[in-house]
Formats: structure tokens, C-alpha cells, sequence
């Protein structure tokens, strides 16, 4: 469990979704039609759709017992409660060390990018274990 | 996703085409890091018709880099929109590699 604003339910939108590596785009575009009407600037949807990329990429490649991805959003007052869900086995992507900032090319670590992304692109970010899936909830604002 | 590489004054020019995320990724990295890499000469990469970065394609420009530049040739990108760019930011990504406005300004650099 990760620090910051208490837990958003996400529900305005929900999509069900196989864990395999089509479930990226095919969540990305379903998240997109939903938010269409509400013509939000790009720089947020931007970030929604770094967050997104990063959380559902976590599940497809690191966590093969699932088999399913649910992806929730609501928007609401300037920003979007985002929540990825799935029941494989549990596995908490902000448990992992935070790659320190970048300082020189050659000290750079490769892996372990996108949980820093996630956390710099998001008000806030939360993962429960729950009802035998993770879930993932993460707040994004334009501002 | 599309790359496409020239030589421009002996450096080698790539130019990268469409989003950069999970999928795509996956199918562009060899070609592209093998367009680079093997030539150990300086490198410039065409980001002005990149949409979307997250941080596989934040891994694949740092890896090419950081292998080039292990052979002592230089690198740095040129183009970058301004949601590519907020990636780079964030990432502190631009910090380590040069992230220029135009390829002009980035070929002067690698060869400068």
C-alpha cells in the first residue's frame, strides 16, 4: 500500500478484458471512447494514458496467473480515478525499490521505470489485495 | 511503428514513426538499436512523429545510448512533442541525453 489520498472507486467506465498483450490497446481505446465527450485537454489524457500503458503493461508481462484485467475509470471535477484489476497472483508493482533519478547515462538503470512514471504522473496511487485480485487505484490531473 | 535510418554527414540519422508503447516496442527495438549501435558513429533520432512514450521505449533510447556510448560516439534526439517530452521530464530522461528542438541543432551537437 503506497501513501497518499485515501482510496478512490473508480466506475463510470468498466471494461473486462483477457490478460494478453492486446489487452493494452484494446483498454486504451475502450478508456478513450468513454472520455471522448468530455473533451479533455491531451496533456491529461496524456498522462492517463502513460498510467494506463504502465499498469496493464505490469500485469501482462509480469504477472502470467492472471487472467484478467479490468480497467475502471471515472472522471470527475478536472480528474480521472483510474483502477486496474486482476486475479492473478498478488504482487504489489510499489513494493519493488524506486529506481533512483537519472544522474549519468552510464549509472542509469534499465528496468524498473515505469513504477517512478506511475508515481510522478499521478496525484496519488494505491494497491489493496482484495477479494483475490490486485487492484490498482491511481488518481490523474491535468494540473 | 516505423524506423527509418540515413546518414547525414556522417552521422547516423534515425527516424522514429508512431507510438512507443508495449507492443511496439517489442517490435521496432532490435531494428532499431541494431540500425544504431553496430555503427559506433554518432547518432540523431527524429522524435517529431512520436505520439506516445512510456518507459519501454524510456528503456530502448537509454540502452541505445548508453551503448553507443560505451564506443565513445554521442547521441541525442531532436523533436519531441510536448507529451513525449512530459515522459522525458518525468523520467529525468532528457537530463542524461541531449533532447534538442532540430535536427540542425542536434547533428552540431553530436559533432561538435
Amino acid at each position: 500500500m503506497t501513501a497518499g489520498a485515501p482510496l478512490q472507486p473508480a466506475a463510470g467506465f468498466v471494461v473486462h478484458l483477457e490478460n494478453s498483450l492486446s489487452a493494452i490497446e484494446d483498454g486504451r481505446v475502450a478508456l478513450l471512447s468513454y472520455l471522448e465527450p468530455f473533451r479533455l485537454d491531451d496533456r491529461l489524457i496524456n498522462r492517463l494514458e502513460v498510467v494506463l500503458e504502465e499498469l496493464v503493461s505490469n500485469v501482462v508481462r509480469h504477472n502470467a496467473s492472471a487472467t484478467s484485467v479490468t480497467v475502471e475509470a471515472d472522471y470527475r471535477d478536472g480528474a480521472i480515478s483510474l483502477a486496474i484489476e486482476d486475479n492473478g497472483a498478488a504482487f504489489d508493482p510499489f513494493e519493488l525499490t524506486t529506481p533512483s533519478r537519472f544522474t549519468t547515462l552510464e549509472e542509469a538503470k534499465l528496468g524498473g521505470l515505469g513504477v517512478p512514471l506511475i508515481r510522478r504522473l499521478t496525484q496519488s496511487v494505491h494497491y489493496q489485495r482484495t477479494g483475490g485480485c490486485n487492484r490498482v487505484s491511481a488518481v490523474v490531473a491535468a494540473s | 511503428m516505423e524506423v527509418q535510418f540515413s546518414d547525414v554527414s556522417g552521422v547516423t540519422k534515425a527516424v522514429l514513426e508512431g507510438r512507443l508503447d508495449t507492443a511496439n516496442v517489442n517490435i521496432v527495438e532490435t531494428r532499431f538499436i541494431a540500425g544504431i549501435v553496430p555503427k559506433q558513429r554518432h547518432a540523431v533520432v527524429d522524435l517529431s512523429n512520436v505520439s506516445f512514450i512510456a518507459s519501454l521505449g524510456i528503456r530502448m533510447l537509454l540502452s541505445t545510448a548508453r551503448a553507443l556510448g560505451s564506443n565513445g560516439a554521442k547521441f541525442a534526439m531532436y523533436g519531441a512533442t510536448p507529451s513525449v517530452l512530459e515522459v522525458f521530464e518525468a523520467t529525468a530522461l532528457s537530463d542524461i541525453i541531449p533532447v534538442l528542438g532540430t535536427e540542425a541543432e542536434a547533428i552540431a551537437l553530436v559533432t561538435g
